[in-house]
């Protein structure tokens, strides 16, 4: 592997000739350097500016660059206190779960989470905590995932406790059910018998905070026939598309219960039972998919680095690329918003110049730059691929240089 | 003189105040009443509200509040200085509770919260607010509440609490009294107060502190008392906290008693014994430290055996201050 990474170091290196960091305050902030065996080999760096940082990417073009979320007085300094933390952005961190497709991420995958990341900021960072667009930068991680960057005056201070509420708020894990949905069923006598009369109260889809989100997404499935998603029965979901109209009615209708309270009548819905499993997959519906592994989270560890937006993945190949609104630009290529980022055509930077390569295990049907598909190769297969898909295929170890 | 600041003390308009009441007083009806106040806050956790409110008696209440504070400074107790805080923003509340809506707001505003008007008797923070002076409760839970728009709507319930919130972190800091000469009085009041710190109980892991052998004991009263705790002592403090299994946050909530505490240090030196997975030193070892203690049963026929983590299911003849929570079954200790 000896010659692969050597190749592999050049090439990295000849990106980061042309290259800027997209961040801001260089000076402020550590950074870390991987090598082949672990992402993070070295810690505690600092640069006085972006030229500098950029200096020493191109001599050492290292496998993995991460810097830190954090604003630091004396960045380079040990221990971790002695730094003098001056605040830090406000980081999301979304991987794509562990999926068949293993280490070469299938589309399917990349597509769910790039779907979560849209709502983390359509339906949180910008609806409910009133963040703007301009304040955030999305990259692609250069793996599974994307990294969501709020770099706002307002976040900087937040402490670990508030950045963890934040996150509980989002993944759901601090919501209740019992919290949004009120059983007032009542059972009255009937011709002799004892008749069960369902009553059951819930949030309006004017409602705001986690109320009004899980009854808006109720609608929004309704609008896109997913109900079935919530466990709702084929046949009573067909009756809801029906009445698509007057089900969107009932849930801004406003209803007083006993307590005084302002609720919408769910009762009205028709679904008879099973509401409580229903708000239950209503809310895993809503949430975001965000750990709360306080090992691993950057949203409340802020001591810990991350991959630093538009560098080298040593693991892919791929560049971390920016992926938003504002348009980044890049060797004059601009990066499309997070909505049409796809990462095997966005990520990969290097040219379709004809490498030849060994294929030493098996590789499945992959996406190219150009938006078609390749073959699926055999183990021992020696052949020419774009320097791109060469590169991607070494760093996942799936090839060596023939 | 008005009552506002004599209810609300740790405003900064009561300053001037108490500075135009200088020598209206004696220095002992001062000290004398600022030692009763803090007893109040220190044992039953609440300064009891004022029945009268003749101009003397609420002139004299703010004098005790400034003298109080002086008294926690010279204490240089953090675990003094927290109790004090929650124990006079319960204080501010039952008067918080009965303010018209504008001079809720005026209170918040002062103290640095952005308390808002909102619709219907309601009240508004904004979102970054929210987080920062959140109670602890469940029930102020962020999902549990109306947010849109970075604004979160609250009752006006929830206003007083998070005013009582603001005014409790504005008080829980100690005053910086590096270069002042404290009187013996002040000294002797500020010690006094310190002793009387309850001493709850907690569930460590799977070792009640009831069964901390008594070298961790004295450590950790010591640090409660302010007093110098050296280095090794502070390590196998926590080599001891990590290995019983207890929480992060409970062993950092231990340490957070000691004046000296820096939560950055201290987080990242207890990561690093949880990573190294250092081992608990043998009684010997802490004697050696001159950390053991004569009366504990690792002490046999002279010889120290086995390490505080083996020791600790034993428990020791030393009673302690127990919890409404106590858990009386006896846990089992950790396995080394």
């Amino acid at each position: 592997m000896a010659r692969e990474q050597d190749y592999l170091s050049k090439c990295f290196s000849q990106y980061y000739a042309k290259w800027q960091p997209p961040i801001s305050s260089v000076e402020s902030r550590e950074f870390g350097f991987g090598n082949w065996q672990t992402k993070i080999a070295f810690r505690h760096l600092s640069f006085p500016n972006a030229s500098a940082l950029c200096a020493r990417l191109l001599r050492d073009a290292p496998p993995y660059v991460s810097y830190s979320a954090a604003y630091y007085e004396f960045p380079d300094a040990r221990p971790m206190p002695s730094k003098n933390w001056k605040g830090a952005d406000l980081i999301f961190d979304l991987d794509a779960p562990m999926h068949s497709c293993g280490k070469f991420t299938c589309q399917q995958c990349f597509d769910a989470i790039k779907n979560e990341t849209i709502k983390l900021i359509e339906d949180f960072l910008v609806p409910d905590f009133g963040l703007s667009k301009k304040e955030m930068i999305v990259n692609f991680s250069g793996s599974r995932g994307y990294h969501v960057h709020v770099r706002s005056e307002s976040v900087r201070g937040l402490r670990r406790e508030e950045r963890k509420e934040i996150i509980e708020y989002i993944n759901a894990s601090s919501v209740s059910v019992k919290a949004l949905l009120h059983d007032d069923s009542a059972f009255i006598s009937h011709e002799g018998r004892r008749v069960k009369v369902p009553k059951f109260y819930g949030p309006l889809s004017t409602d705001g905070g986690w109320r009004g989100k899980v009854a808006r997404r109720f609608v929004q499935l309704l609008k896109e026939k997913r109900l079935q998603e919530l466990g709702i029965g084929r046949k009573k979901a067909q009756e809801l598309y029906e009445r698509q109209a007057e089900a969107e009615r009932t849930l801004c209708t406003r209803v007083k219960r006993m307590d005084g309270s302002a609720c919408a009548d769910w009762t009205k819905l028709g679904l008879e039972k099973g509401y409580g499993k229903m708000f239950e997959a209503l809310v895993e519906n809503t949430k975001v998919a965000i750990s709360t592994d306080t090992d691993s989270n950057v949203t409340f560890d802020t001591s810990k680095l991350l991959r630093l937006p538009d560098s080298i993945h040593g693991g892919s190949g791929f560049a971390a690329r920016l992926a938003n609104d504002a348009g980044h630009t890049l060797f004059g290529a601009a990066t499309p918003a997070l909505e049409k980022f796809e990462p095997h055509v966005h990520a990969p930077v290097f040219s379709d110049e004809a490498l030849k390569v060994k294929i030493v295990e098996p590789v499945p049907s992959l996406p190219l730059r150009d938006g078609g598909m390749s073959q699926a190769h055999a183990k021992e297969e020696i052949l020419e691929v774009p320097q791109y898909l060469g590169i991607y295929l070494m760093c996942k170890g799936a090839a060596l240089l023939a | 003189m008005d009552a506002f600041y004599s209810h609300y003390p740790f405003l900064d308009g009561a300053k001037s105040l108490v500075g135009s009441l200088e020598g209206a007083y004696t220095q002992d009806e001062i000290m004398d009443k600022a030692q009763e106040r803090l007893k109040m806050a220190v044992v039953e956790g609440e300064v009891r509200l004022m029945g009268a409110q003749l101009a003397r008696m609420l002139e004299l209440d703010l004098l005790s509040y400034a003298a109080s504070r002086m008294v926690v400074a010279a204490s240089k107790n953090k675990a003094l200085c927290a109790r004090v805080a929650s124990a006079e923003a319960k204080r501010a509340l039952h008067y918080l509770q009965h303010e018209d809506e504008g001079r809720l707001l005026f209170i918040a505003h002062e103290i640095g919260l952005g308390l808002q008007k909102g619709e219907n008797g309601n009240f508004s923070l904004a979102f970054f607010d929210y987080l920062r002076f959140k109670p602890k409760e469940e029930g102020f839970k962020l999902s549990a509440k109306p947010i849109a728009g970075g604004v979160v709507a609250i009752s006006r319930a929830d206003a007083d609490r998070f005013v009582q919130e603001a005014a409790r972190m504005k008080m829980d800091v100690l005053l910086p009294v590096q270069d002042v000469k404290f009187t013996p009085e002040i000294l002797a009041i500020a010690k006094e107060m310190a002793g009387l710190l309850p001493k709850t109980l907690m569930q460590v892991g799977n070792i009640a502190q009831g069964d901390f052998p008594p070298c961790i004991c004295r450590i950790i009263e010591d640090m409660r008392n302010g007093e110098h705790i050296g280095h090794q002592a502070r390590w196998a403090l926590g080599v001891y906290l990590v290995r019983s299994g207890m929480k992060m946050e409970d062993i950092l909530a231990i340490y957070a008693s000691s004046p000296q505490y820096n939560e950055g240090t201290t987080k990242y030196q207890l990561e690093y014994l949880r990573q190294k997975e250092y081992s608990m030193p043998s009684c010997a070892t802490m004697d050696a430290y001159g950390i053991a203690q004569q009366d504990c049963p690792c002490l046999v026929g002279g010889e120290r055996r086995g390490t505080p983590i083996t020791n600790s299911r034993r428990r020791t003849s030393i009673s302690y201050e127990k919890s409404k929570t106590e858990k009386t079954d006896g846990a089992a200790a950790e396995k080394e």
